[in-house]
Formats: structure tokens, C-alpha cells, sequence
């Protein structure tokens, strides 16, 4: 009976793995309700424990900014994630989250999609600004009123975030409490 | 794409704090795949502020994720917003009673000290309230909103 009852617990175990290493247990559609963060690297984003504007430009040439969906990853994986991308040899260091509910993110001009192509867990805000990814070009400044129209969408992502410095970023857990923005 | 080059925006202004952190940024400065400041958008954004002393106070500056370096201005009465390019600048002020202004150049040598000179005289006038004898000459690019 024991031997049948842990061959069970082994099957179902490595379904439930082969499920999450597929992607297959995260819905593709992001729901309004979901929390999304975005790891803080650089001191050149940051002003008086404030995200500062230039956090929320999309990489030339993209309109994107990634996110990971916290309410699948948690915040410890999510935080395994940033300190992965870090390096502060060449000044990249982990500082904490930005954290959005999505449904206070998303407005005319701008939606949350997945994007587990990246990594299962992983999301994008998109800007719907065409001159991002039409017209932006590699170090010149955007048109005027294309610029302001980013402006006033970073703007918009400021209001509706929190930042959540990381009290521990040596540490494996996330210690820094509820992730749970405005 | 090379940095900023102290040496040789140090010949035009005196150093900047923000503008010699902004200096050391190298590619990818923010992990999300970030170009670094040019030299030429650091000289220029150098030279904008050696100008900026009289009357106005030193604005917010700023790197962006495409290598473009940010001035900005806040105050009771509206804001500015001025983009620096490698070739191109480009920007807004938005007062706070009256409508947006609109504005986009190309950058040389040649243009830059005027285009900056006229930008700042706008600011000075519509944030801090300036009001001057000389009316600006507003020869640099304004677009009208078309939003």
C-alpha cells in the first residue's frame, strides 16, 4: 500500500512539474487583478526612495517593458530572477520591485501581456505608441510630441506603482513584506 | 557605443555631478538592455547647463534607455521636458494656465547655442517667471499639437 501510495505521489509530482515546466498552469491572459513587478537595477532609477521616470522607457526598438507576474512566480523566484540578470562588476545591482496591479496599469495606451516565450512567469507592458517602434532611432531623442505622449504614459505607471526596496537583497527570500501596491 | 567623454565636454562647462555619474554608465546600465549616454549627447547636455545659470535653477537630469540624456524643470507654474540627442533634441513645455509648446531641432555646433539659449529664455519667461526686456527669437522648430 505505501509503495503504491508514494508511486502515486511521484506521478502526480512530476506531472504537476512537466505541467509548470510547460507553462500550461499559467492562464495566458493576464487578469486585471494580478500583481506584476519589475526589478530595480540601477541607483539612476531611483531619487529619494522614488521610481524615477526613465525606469518605465522601453529598449530601443521595442515599445516593451518586462515585468514578471507575481501572483504565479512569488516573490522569491522573482526575486532569483533579478539577482540573475545583476552584475555589479559592470554597475547593474539589485535594488528591489516596482509592483503594479494590473488593472490599474492598463489604460488606452497601454496593455500587460504575456510573454513566457522569455521565461514562464515573464510579462510585458506594452506602450501603444507607434513612433517607438517606427520612428525612435538608436540615441536621438523622439519627436516632441511623441515624447511627451511616453511622458505622459511614464507618468501615468509612476502614480499607479510602489516601489519596495529589498531590506536583504543578499538573502535568497524576499523579507521586505506584502508586495501589495496601490 | 562609447560613453560620454569628460575631456572633452570638461573644455565646455564646469562638471556636473549628474552628468559625470551619467558619464560612467556603460551599456546596459539598467539590466533592461539600456544604451549608454553618448559623447555627444553628454557635451551637449553639458554645454545646455553652462548656460542655464542665470535665473534658472539647475534642472533634473537624467540618462535614458536609448542613450539620450533627460533635462527637466518643475515649478509652480508648468514644466519642461528637453530630450538631447547625438543629432537631434527635441522637447515640451507645459505651463501650467495656457497651452503646450511643442519643440524639435536638429543639433550642431552651429544651432545648439542659440536653439538652448531660446529654449532656456522660454523657461525662464513660462516657469520662473522672467520678464525680460528681450523677447526671445524663437527660430529653433515649434510644432503644433496635433494631438
Amino acid at each position: 500500500m505505501a509503495r503504491l501510495v508514494r508511486g502515486l505521489l511521484r506521478t502526480v509530482s512530476a506531472l504537476l512539474n512537466q505541467l509548470y515546466s510547460s507553462c500550461l498552469l499559467i492562464p495566458i491572459e493576464v487578469a486585471d487583478d494580478e500583481r506584476i513587478v519589475r526589478a530595480v537595477f540601477s541607483p539612476m532609477n531611483i531619487k529619494n526612495n522614488q521610481i524615477k521616470r526613465n525606469f518605465y522607457e522601453p529598449p530601443i526598438p521595442t515599445d516593451e517593458l518586462s515585468v514578471m507576474r507575481l501572483e504565479y512566480l512569488g516573490a522569491k523566484a522573482s526575486k532569483a530572477r533579478a539577482k540573475k540578470i545583476q552584475n555589479p562588476g559592470k554597475g547593474r545591482t539589485y535594488y528591489g520591485f516596482a509592483a503594479f496591479r494590473v488593472g490599474k496599469v492598463c489604460v488606452d495606451d497601454i496593455s500587460v501581456e504575456d510573454s513566457r516565450s522569455q521565461f514562464c512567469g515573464h510579462a510585458d507592458i506594452h506602450f501603444k505608441i507607434a513612433a517607438l517602434k517606427q520612428r525612435r532611432e538608436k540615441n536621438e531623442a523622439l519627436p516632441a510630441l511623441e515624447g511627451k505622449r511616453l511622458k505622459d504614459l511614464q507618468d501615468h505607471l509612476i502614480s499607479c506603482s510602489k516601489y519596495y526596496p529589498d531590506p536583504n537583497p543578499a538573502r535568497t527570500n524576499w523579507t521586505g513584506g506584502p508586495l501589495s501596491p496601490p | 557605443m562609447p560613453p560620454c567623454d569628460p575631456q572633452r565636454v570638461s573644455a565646455q562647462s564646469a562638471s556636473d555631478p549628474a552628468l559625470d555619474d551619467i558619464d560612467a554608465l556603460k551599456d546596459n546600465w539598467d539590466g533592461y538592455g539600456a544604451l549608454a549616454p553618448t559623447r555627444e549627447s553628454c557635451s551637449y547636455a553639458r554645454s545646455f547647463l553652462a548656460n542655464a545659470t542665470d535665473g534658472i535653477p539647475i534642472p533634473e537630469v537624467n540618462p535614458t534607455s536609448n542613450g539620450t540624456i533627460n533635462l527637466e524643470w518643475k515649478s509652480d507654474t508648468g514644466t519642461a521636458f528637453f530630450e538631447i540627442g547625438k543629432s537631434r533634441y527635441s522637447g515640451h513645455i507645459e505651463p501650467s494656465r495656457g497651452s503646450t509648446i511643442f519643440f524639435e531641432g536638429q543639433l550642431s555646433e552651429a544651432q545648439w547655442s542659440l536653439a538652448s539659449q531660446q529654449v532656456l529664455a522660454i523657461v525662464k519667461q513660462l516657469l520662473y517667471g522672467a520678464t525680460g526686456s528681450r523677447t526671445p527669437a524663437y527660430s529653433i522648430r515649434f510644432t503644433e499639437p496635433t494631438l
